[in-house]
């Protein structure tokens, strides 16, 4: 996925948004995202860091957007679909070999990851999207560079298909 | 109702994941800009990361074996100003281009993939190797076996050597892709260590550091020291605090001279040894200088800074000489050798400082300004071909100083 031109002419007459108060307004929203997609906790809120990391880098052009956030949330998920998330991500990975394993998160948090997991990616994006970042269709397709027919089709491919795990593990969870 | 489901699901998961982040701060983002900054003088290797992580000790180097004399590769300057295209396309092989590492400017290697390489959670994936050894002008399909699932990344060491990291196995070849044997992630072969090191083998790690996948135990110790993966201990450790975490760095020329920095504080400190670690000698600490960059040959050593006030620092003899300014938004810097400087610029772009002035890249001006939120990460190769990363694409400038071909390859 590539990011396309930025999320806005700069504002006019409009005070530049200060950076600090933009990244705890922000910060949590778009790692939620992040995790949901990648199921790595660690991994989104790095990827995350990193995104507020580049918009800080350029903070005097883009404070002058007219939505900022968008900006970030678009080269985060970028960061999470990129080439350059390889390196990172082995890394991580490795450095992870002889650590010693934290306590995973709860059980109705992996439901729905282990969920979303089983989806293909295209899916699993589009979903994550809309339901967390509640973008539009049009927005999507903007954002990931698709057609907007064609995200349609992954919402209700990956709609049906996660309706259908949420059920079953809820229902497994009854029975247990 | 599966809507509602969902919905309910979501929105439950946005407010108990939401609470479990700990955004790391601003002060924070802030100083990794300090230290990307401080890295970009250097080539990126993957070992670098891999032993250091984000914030720590990294080895990094002119990949591949030392330079071997050649004739310079014999295409003219670009034609009429204009960036020649390589599309790299593989008949009957599945999936797309994910992974693109050239060693030098005739060969290089490429990954095909049928799934997201990115994708710890790929499953099911058709995973294709392939090898160029002229420039990326034709390409050969090399004999890698079934992949496991998981990400998957490419590791080049040279033409002949090359670790696939896919999910918890390395794939390694040691013939050029004729053959290949596998080994686990936490055991890596002799290759795979040597390809995460410099060219000669050296690291910067804790005295127990076992390997690539040893991370943790690479860093727990109170002092580092600098290694070799597949060698006896060195004699001398270079004279400074190498803390793990600490900002420091190693790096080794052409020549095989080893070149170790350490920030503390605002002050960049080098420690350099042309005796491959039996003698070290600490050059005077400049104040300010966020990074190191060593030209192909070893010849020419430069300290950058690139935030303000940005400058740079030649080596000259045994001490740093103020040097030319690069431009305010310049984002990454290579010595190309013979007193030049390749400077790519944060919004796009990219050019030369030369005899003191910034000379820009017409023809590159548009290609590295095509998507806004990419930066182009500059590098120079063993054999003094530079290299361009630009989100999927890859750029070559092959040539001498300023003369350049260029080659987008995609």
């Amino acid at each position: 996925m590539t990011v396309r031109q930025q999320t806005g002419p700069p504002r006019s007459g409009t005070a530049p948004v200060d950076f600090t108060e933009f990244y705890r307004a922000h910060f949590h929203r778009i790692a939620v995202q992040l995790y949901a997609y990648l199921g790595d906790h660690a991994e989104a809120q790095d990827l995350t860091q990193e995104a507020f990391c580049r918009a800080l880098e350029r903070w005097s052009r883009i404070s002058g957007y007219d939505d900022p956030s968008a900006f970030v949330r678009r080269v985060a998920w970028n960061l999470a679909t990129s080439r350059l998330r390889r390196m990172r991500t082995a890394v991580r990975h490795l450095a992870r070999q002889r650590e010693e394993h934290v306590p995973g998160p709860e059980p109705d948090r992996v439901a729905l990851i282990r969920a979303l997991a089983v989806l293909p990616a295209t899916q699993r994006r589009a979903i994550v999207l809309h339901h967390l970042a509640h973008l539009s269709v049009g927005e999507i397709a903007e954002q990931v560079g698709a057609a907007e027919g064609t995200v349609r089709s992954w919402l209700s491919r990956g709609r049906a298909a996660l309706a259908g795990q949420l059920t079953e593990t809820g229902s497994e969870a009854h029975r247990a | 109702m599966p809507d509602t489901v969902i919905e309910k699901s979501f929105a439950e998961f946005e407010v108990a994941a939401g609470a479990t982040f700990r955004p790391p701060g601003v002060a924070e983002a802030q100083r990794r800009i300090r230290v990307r900054r401080r890295r970009r003088g250097l080539l990126a290797g993957l070992l670098a990361l891999l032993l250091a992580g984000p914030a720590g000790t990294y080895a990094a180097a002119h990949r591949g074996d030392p330079p071997v004399p050649r004739p310079i590769p014999t295409v003219s300057p670009t034609p009429g100003g204009k960036v020649i295209e390589r599309k790299i396309a593989l008949p009957g092989v599945p999936g797309g281009l994910t992974g693109l590492q050239f060693v030098d400017s005739r060969t290089g290697w490429a990954l095909f993939d049928t799934c997201d390489s990115n994708d710890p959670m790929a499953r099911g994936c058709r995973r294709t190797v392939a090898r160029t050894t002229d420039g990326g002008t034709t390409w050969t399909v090399v004999a890698l076996p079934e992949a496991p699932d998981g990400a998957a990344y490419l590791l080049p060491r040279d033409g002949r050597t090359l670790t696939v990291v896919a999910g918890r196995r390395y794939l390694v070849t040691v013939d050029g892709g004729a053959t290949f044997s596998s080994s686990p992630l936490d055991s890596p072969s002799a290759a795979t260590r040597r390809a995460m090191a410099t060219p000669n083998g050296f690291v910067v790690a804790c005295p127990s550091f076992l390997g690539p996948g040893d991370g943790a135990r690479g860093k727990s110790c109170d002092r580092q020291q600098v290694l070799r993966v597949d060698d006896d201990p060195l004699p001398q450790q270079p004279p400074v605090t190498l803390r793990p975490g600490g900002e420091h760095a190693l790096m080794e020329g052409g020549d095989g001279r080893l070149w170790l920095t350490v920030t503390e504080g605002d002050r960049l400190t080098v420690v350099t040894s042309d005796d491959r670690g039996a003698t070290w000698r600490k050059l005077p600490a400049v104040v300010g200088a966020r990074s190191l960059t060593v030209s192909p040959d070893g010849m020419d050593a430069w300290l950058v800074r690139t935030d303000a006030p940005n400058g740079t620092w030649r080596l000259a003899g045994d001490r740093w000489q103020p040097g030319p300014g690069v431009p305010d938004e310049t984002y990454e810097v290579a010595a190309a050798g013979d007193g030049i400087l390749v400077v790519s610029s944060r919004y796009g772009g990219l050019g030369f400082v030369a005899d003191g002035r910034y000379v820009d890249v017409p023809e590159l001006r548009d290609a590295l300004r095509s998507n806004p939120d990419d930066q182009p990460a500059v590098a120079m190769l063993p054999d003094g071909t530079v290299q361009i990363r630009y989100g999927g694409t890859q750029f070559l400038g092959i040539g001498r100083g300023v003369e350049r071909t260029w080659i987008r390859l995609s």
